[in-house]
């Protein structure tokens, strides 16, 4: 046996050596794999916590809208239109096209809240037109509050994939 | 300047307006609807009634994912007729307000009497 192994230790030694790459590989995959599950899965947290901050947003301006105080609604519609315009280009690569589809129509029905809303008091609006607001921003809650739930719902996937 | 490329889009917005497929959406100005594109694009038309009927304006807009207008077509350009674009504003209308799903409704209650 010792002389099989004084002879042949070269061999044996590459064939170890082989063996220790192929694991190295292996592990190096599998923590490559580990870290790109757990960036994702960070990302979408982000984009969730993003989606629900926005919907909280988009809800006080569905109530400052109801109880007519249109400067209150007018600083929230300013600040959610340059979130929605900041996750459209931040999340450009990650969303699914129905995601941008409903963050691009956020957007535009914020344009045309903010529109209406400097034109004059909420309270001078025909009723026509009021309940065009509303129903606009009414609108713009339920999509930020669509993507959230789309949001939560995939991490929530990807935590069961990963366990 | 509107180019005929602008012309072609125009035309192919009609086109799938009145097939239905363009996603138009009310906004809080109930004259003016809206409809995102392939994730990238939104579309909007509008109608601006003026003094007169022959005032009233009708404008198409196509914007990019950084709200950048990229073009504009009214009733105003020289290749584009006035019954079209009121046509494109009437489509987009009953799309976004679900028209005609409504008038079925009220079509089969009125059956009922």
């Amino acid at each position: 046996m010792l002389d099989y192994l004084t002879h042949n230790w070269g061999n044996l030694a590459s064939v170890a050596g082989l063996v220790f790459s192929f694991l190295a590989f292996l592990f190096s995959k599998r923590a490559s794999t580990s870290a790109r599950q757990a960036r994702d899965h960070t990302l979408r947290q982000t984009f969730g916590e993003e989606m629900n901050s926005a919907t909280k947003t988009a809800r006080e301006i569905v109530t400052h809208v109801t109880i007519d105080r249109a400067d209150m609604a007018l600083l929230r519609v300013g600040e959610l239109m340059d979130r929605a315009s900041y996750y459209i280009a931040r999340w450009d690569n990650r969303l699914s096209e129905r995601s941008k589809n409903n963050l691009l129509a956020a957007r535009e029905q914020l344009t045309s809240i903010h529109d209406v809303l400097t034109k004059g008091a909420i309270s001078d609006l025909a009723p026509r037109d009021k309940r065009s607001l509303a129903q606009s921003c009414q609108r713009v809650s339920a999509i930020f509050s669509e993507e959230y739930g789309t949001a939560v719902k995939g991490a929530e996937i990807e935590e069961q994939h990963g366990n | 300047m509107a180019t005929d490329k602008d012309v072609r889009f125009f035309e192919e917005v009609l086109t799938k307006t009145r097939a239905g497929k363009i996603p138009w959406e009310p906004t809080a100005n109930p004259s003016l609807f809206a409809a995102p594109l392939a994730g990238k694009f939104t579309l909007t038309i509008s109608e601006s009634i003026g003094d007169s009927y022959t005032n009233t304006e009708y404008e198409l807009i196509l914007k990019d994912s950084d709200a950048r207008q990229l073009t504009g077509i009214t009733n105003f350009h020289p290749n584009v007729s006035v019954v079209d674009i009121r046509d494109l504003y009437e489509s987009a209308r009953r799309k976004a307000l679900n028209v005609d799903a409504k008038i079925d409704s009220v079509l089969g209650e009125l059956e009922k009497l």
